[in-house]
């Protein structure tokens, strides 16, 4: 059977299908993400070389090649070495405010039964373990709001680092 | 016309593939899967509920230095390391706990523990930008979440903590618990393996030399203070850990270049912040 | 089959409505449905893929190599198959007729389950690999006939068909080293097939001629499956199914009923105050080919597939070797967000049509489609896709007549499928 003599609307079918996923290859390749605050793109892989460009948390940026622990990735029209310890296969997930006190429910998950899972010690026996370690730890979470209280703004980190003559 | 239109496609196809490189390892992984992988805002934020339980934990085990400008420098020079880390955690606490021990303490969330015993054996900034940076890395990596290895019917560490935290019945408290105090073995006893430490000797140098400090510092300092950690004990002793540790190290500054590289080490500064604990 | 020729209505310009409906419950196709969350919407291009429960009915040894352990079940929501036969049929007036036939079904084609099992997999899986649901009623008038005296005033057509093949089974593979795994999936067949069809002829001078018949085949067998995957570099995949249909008991029944009150019949049928019944049967147990399939694959990324299959049947008697292809390709528009696209063939194997020969069974060369878009949130995803298939050949459709007529075939699918990963 000939292609060619496929109806009118099964040839647009195939077309569609086929148009739609050209431009696919242009825009998926090997996509990462930057996930640390502050990202130098280098100019090569060595710690302390020139960087071209800081990309900011979130930006994604197309994965080339690696070496060791860099990434060697194309950001707009930049090619660039990137630590891999700064990046990911996924975007950030957006900054989780501090619970305070005790701890609440998050996930969906209580469907779960106990029995569901399973710790490495888990033939000493949960048992013995509430009878070992009752009363013998105690939590100071008013200390821990203080600790989490000290907000320090990024300006002044700025200036701190700049101070000491760093990045 | 529509033949050709289709094969035209199929070479501009073909031409824009080739090119393109595949990702080494696991291939057959699509996004899907590694996004599974990697934790989602829920299992993040049961991380920080998970870490900070630990924290209070760590707390009720040593006070805190109460030296609001010595914590408020710890934390100036952990903020400005972690910038350089990436991880599912955006935000990092800092604390010099009360204790003459050498010892730092890192749990999941985002809370590092440094030991006003440790801060003394330090001789600059740079030494202190290493440590943490260290520790750091052990909360990137999820060193103490996988070490304890609990699995939610066979899924990831994390989403284990997840679905612990996100459970309400009282066996989800006691299967916590627990969890939290294997974490404090972990951290107080049992130490951490020593593959963990090293990886994240690796990390915590890369991330603190990325801010500028000096490259050498961790090695300058467990040379000059010796291990600040639990590690887990080898059977020949601390020492050879000590000394594959510190091996590692130069491998690490040789395969990047850093032996020669000048980062700084600033020492006046670190002794005006840090004056109050040393007099 | 049942034809009409053996009741002497051969005559009489009629029908031979013992004719598969294309796309389902099709004797003379291989690829029927498409099952799988993923395969569908690549064509059934998943000989090399095979990494989730869809792989134990592709290539059982993929899934050594699925990342997770998982179920999922796909139905074909909305399935609607037309075959039209052109100019099946000549009016008074000369005028053609086309004879078409359309059937809709909703089918829950395919569930499966892998777990992971150390450095192997297992597998349960049940799919519906053919299936046919027709009723249709039809009815023509003022049809020609062989005897230009006494034309047809009415000629009216009821089929009730019902043929549904399942396969349920487990399935198991073990992962030698990175890069190599072989598998087996036993797969329990069933077939359940019910075909009715009454014919009703009344002439203009009042004479009738009817017929009905009916066909059961229920059959049980077993259906081996050996598949083994081979990855020779990380992002490239090669793989290898054998398989074949094995139908250990058949319980056949035949019914037929008719009357004749023209006289046009010949001898054995000519009394036209008689009924004529028949009935037999018989534990003929059908045979299936040896069947061949080869796939590769290329992960380009996490983001980017594509996959190809060639798969051969085996010359049998009336049937032609045959070998169809597939190919599909997979791409993640997001991280939760996948678009599928697949080609396939799926040949006739029946052989070409002749001139000058008489009751010959249809070729018609189908080709397909298919698209899906899939939706992951967390653990789960959720599949929509559409699958088109469209061919042309030839029948006789006519009994005892050396016409030929020209067939086309439209199909649309509907697809929705899920899958959980734990």
């Amino acid at each position: 059977m000939d292609i060619m003599n496929t109806k009118p609307n099964n040839r647009l079918f195939l077309i569609i299908a086929m148009t739609v996923l050209a431009p696919a290859v242009l825009i998926c390749s090997d996509r990462i993400y930057v996930r640390s605050a502050k990202a130098p793109l280098l100019s090569k892989p060595v710690i302390g070389s020139g960087a071209l460009l800081n990309l900011p948390m979130g930006t994604p940026v197309t994965r080339l090649t690696e070496k060791g622990i860099w990434y060697k990735v194309t950001y707009k029209d930049q090619t660039g070495w990137l630590c891999k310890l700064m990046t990911g296969p996924t975007p950030p997930t957006p900054g989780q405010a501090r619970p305070g006190g005790e701890l609440e429910k998050i996930s969906g998950r209580a469907r779960k039964r106990p029995s569901a899972f399973t710790t490495t010690a888990a033939a000493r026996g949960l048992m013995d373990k509430r009878k070992r370690f009752a009363g013998k730890y105690k939590l100071d979470f008013s200390t821990l709001e203080k600790i989490e209280a000290m907000r320090i703004a990024d300006d002044e980190i700025n200036d701190f680092l700049h101070a000491g003559g760093l990045n | 016309m529509s033949t050709k239109i289709i094969y035209s496609i199929l070479v501009f196809w073909l031409i824009a593939v080739v090119p393109g490189s595949g990702e080494t390892g696991e291939a057959r992984k699509r996004i899907s899967d590694l996004k599974r992988a990697s934790p989602n805002e829920s299992v993040s934020a049961a991380e920080i509920q998970f870490g900070r339980q630990l924290a209070a934990r760590i707390l009720g085990n040593y006070p805190l230095y109460d030296d609001v400008k010595a914590n408020r420098y710890i934390n100036l020079v952990g903020k400005g390391v972690a910038r350089y880390a990436g991880g599912e955690i955006r935000e990092y606490y800092f604390a010099i706990l009360d204790s003459d021990e050498v010892n730092a303490f890192a749990a999941p969330g985002g809370y590092v523990f440094i030991t006003k015993g440790a801060v003394l054996k330090m001789e600059n900034e740079a030494q202190l930008a290493a440590v943490l940076g260290h520790e750091i890395a052990h909360i990137m990596q999820r060193h103490v979440i996988k070490e304890l290895d609990i699995r939610d019917d066979k899924g990831s560490a994390i989403s284990g903590i997840a679905a612990l935290i996100g459970g309400a019945s009282g066996g989800f408290r006691e299967t916590l618990d627990k969890a939290l105090t294997d974490a404090e073995e972990i951290l107080f006893n049992r130490g951490y393996m020593i593959e963990d430490e090293i990886e994240a000797d690796q990390a915590g140098i890369i991330l603190a030399s990325m801010a500028g400090y000096h490259p050498g510092a961790l090695k300058n300092f467990l040379t000059h203070a010796g291990a600040f950690e639990k590690v887990k004990a080898h059977p020949d002793g601390d020492h050879p850990v000590l000394q594959r540790r510190i091996e590692k190290i130069n491998a690490v500054l040789a395969e990047h270049g850093l032996q020669h590289m000048h980062g700084q080490k600033i020492e006046e500064r670190y002794y005006d912040y840090i004056k109050k604990i040393r007099y | 089959m049942i034809t009409l020729k053996k009741f002497g209505i051969s005559a009489v310009l009629c029908i031979i409505i013992g004719l598969p409906l294309t796309g389902y419950g099709d004797d003379y196709h291989y690829v029927n449905i498409l099952v799988g969350d993923r395969a569908s919407g690549l064509g059934g291009a998943y000989t090399a893929i095979s990494d989730d429960p869809s792989g134990c009915y592709y290539n059982p040894a993929g899934i050594a190599f699925a990342p997770h352990n998982s179920l999922s079940g796909s139905a074909n929501a909305f399935s609607l198959s037309r075959k039209i036969y052109k100019d099946a049929l000549e009016n008074t007036g000369g005028g053609k007729i086309d004879w078409e036939q359309e059937s809709f079904s909703i089918v829950p084609n395919f569930f499966g389950i892998v777990r992971k099992l150390g450095n192997g997999a297992i597998g349960f899986s049940y799919a519906v690999t053919d299936s046919i649901k027709r009723r249709q009623k039809q009815s023509f008038q003022n049809i020609a006939s062989f005897f230009g005296d006494n034309p047809i005033d009415t000629y009216s057509i009821n089929i009730n068909d019902n043929d549904e093949t399942y396969l349920l089974g487990p399935s198991y593979a073990y992962r030698f080293s990175g890069s190599f795994s072989v598998g087996a999936t036993v797969y329990a067949y069933y077939r359940d097939k019910e075909i009715i069809r009454n014919q009703l002829i009344i002439f203009d001078q009042g004479e009738h001629q009817l017929m009905n018949s009916y066909e059961t085949e229920i059959s049980w067998g077993y259906k081996p499956s050996f598949g083994v995957i081979w990855e020779p570099m990380e992002t490239v995949s090669i793989g290898l199914t054998l398989s074949k249909i094995m139908v250990v008991t058949s319980d056949n029944e035949f019914q037929e009923m008719s009357r004749d009150t023209t006289g046009y019949s010949d001898d054995d049928f000519s009394d036209t105050n008689a009924i004529y019944f028949d009935r037999s049967g018989n534990d003929d147990t059908p045979d299936f080919p040896f069947t061949a399939a080869l796939g590769a694959a290329w992960f380009i990324s996490p983001r980017l597939l594509f996959s190809g299959d060639l798969v051969y049947y085996e010359e049998m008697t009336d049937r032609s070797e045959i070998v169809n292809f597939a190919l599909g390709t997979e791409y993640y528009v997001t991280d939760s967000f996948a678009l599928r696209a697949g080609f396939f063939s799926d040949y006739s194997n029946t052989p070409l049509l002749g001139n000058d020969r008489i009751n010959q069974v249809e070729h018609v060369d189908i080709y397909g489609a298919s698209l899906s878009a899939t939706v992951f949130r967390g653990m789960s995803g959720i599949t929509l896709g559409v699958t088109k298939g469209w061919g042309s050949g030839e029948a006789q459709i006519v009994s005892n007549s050396p016409q030929i007529q020209d067939v086309e075939i439209d199909n649309l699918t509907i697809f929705i499928s899920a899958s959980y990963s734990y």
